[in-house]
């Protein structure tokens, strides 16, 4: 990885409902692996009325820990970032307890049609059942008592990825798209790196000050860690054209 | 290609692997690549 990349890898410990800001508390799901962290993390935005971001996998008592933990506060929206199996089919199950409306991203899609002869190695990690009651597109907005929360529309690791604006505190819930402590997993069919690149393009010059991403901890110097995460990438692919002016190759298989 | 990720965990070639496509498919959408055959399975060159 980059040394021009300030990641911060301090895991966040799972299993409580920890505050973080006066409108922002996380909740991180006891899901571990090399590709989540330590994790899920579910933010519940606002207080009394609230919203939940990411719910996670929704396996059994997931969705009723996070409940006992809000102590009788009240589910308004669930809102999802983007349909992989770690952060959206929870929301089905915190809905069936709460009847709270899933909002946010729309129903999963891929950037391109797979190939008859590929099976993509993470394909499994795809919710396709996923169907929210309020789709969001960019700008779009769910309000609670003193909070806004924006759509913005940031494809790539997925094509339907939604990242989420809270101008109350100049943050943004950046999902899988940015993340502190590791940089994002773009997989062909379903995500697409022209995407990704723009996307990244596109949130620079925003005024969030911080990202709060679906694992890990936050990225604190928001337009640093775009610039290297452009940075990196640009030298990945310098790197494969490098590679290929040596003749044709194949991608390995490890 | 393969010295691009050097000393990668085991756990995350597979997802290496996909991410060396990405890039190609990109490059190949610039018409800086070409590739014969599809996905992990295909060629590639420089266009």
């Amino acid at each position: 990885m980059s040394d021009d990349i300030p990641f911060d890898r301090t895991p966040p410990k799972p299993g409580a409902l920890e505050t973080l800001s006066p409108l922002v508390r996380r909740f991180v799901i006891d899901n571990p692996s090399p590709f989540t962290f330590t994790g899920t993390c579910c933010y519940v935005v606002g207080h009394g009325r609230v919203a939940v971001i990411d719910p996670g996998p929704g396996r059994d008592g997931e969705a009723e820990a996070l409940l006992a933990a809000l102590d009788g506060e009240e589910v308004s929206r669930i809102l999802v970032t983007h349909t992989h199996r770690d952060h959206s089919p929870g929301a089905r199950r915190l809905q069936a307890l709460t009847g709270a409306r899933i909002a946010g991203c729309a129903p999963h899609w891929s950037a391109r049609a797979a190939a008859d002869s590929e099976a993509s190695a993470l394909d499994a990690s795809a919710d396709r059942d996923h169907a929210p009651d309020q789709p969001m597109a960019e700008g779009d907005a769910i309000e609670g008592n003193g909070w806004r929360l924006e759509a913005v529309e940031t494809p790539g690791h997925t094509m339907n990825h939604l990242c989420f604006a809270l101008p109350q505190e100049e943050t943004l819930f950046s999902g899988d798209h940015v993340m502190a402590w590791s940089t994002s997993i773009v997989a062909p069919p379903d995500g697409s790196m022209g995407a990704y690149m723009d996307s990244l393009e596109r949130l620079r010059g925003r005024s969030e000050r911080i990202y709060r991403p679906g694992h890990g901890g936050p990225v604190m110097d928001p337009d640093r860690f775009l610039r290297g995460l452009l940075g990196h990438r640009r030298m990945r692919e310098a790197s494969i054209l490098a590679a290929l002016k040596e003749g044709p190759s194949t991608i390995p298989r490890w | 290609m393969k010295r691009l990720y050097v000393g990668l965990a085991p756990a995350l070639k597979g997802a290496a692997g996909l991410s060396v496509l990405a890039h190609l498919e990109d490059l190949g959408e610039r018409g800086l690549v070409r590739a014969e055959g599809v996905g992990l399975a295909g060629t590639f060159m420089l266009a």
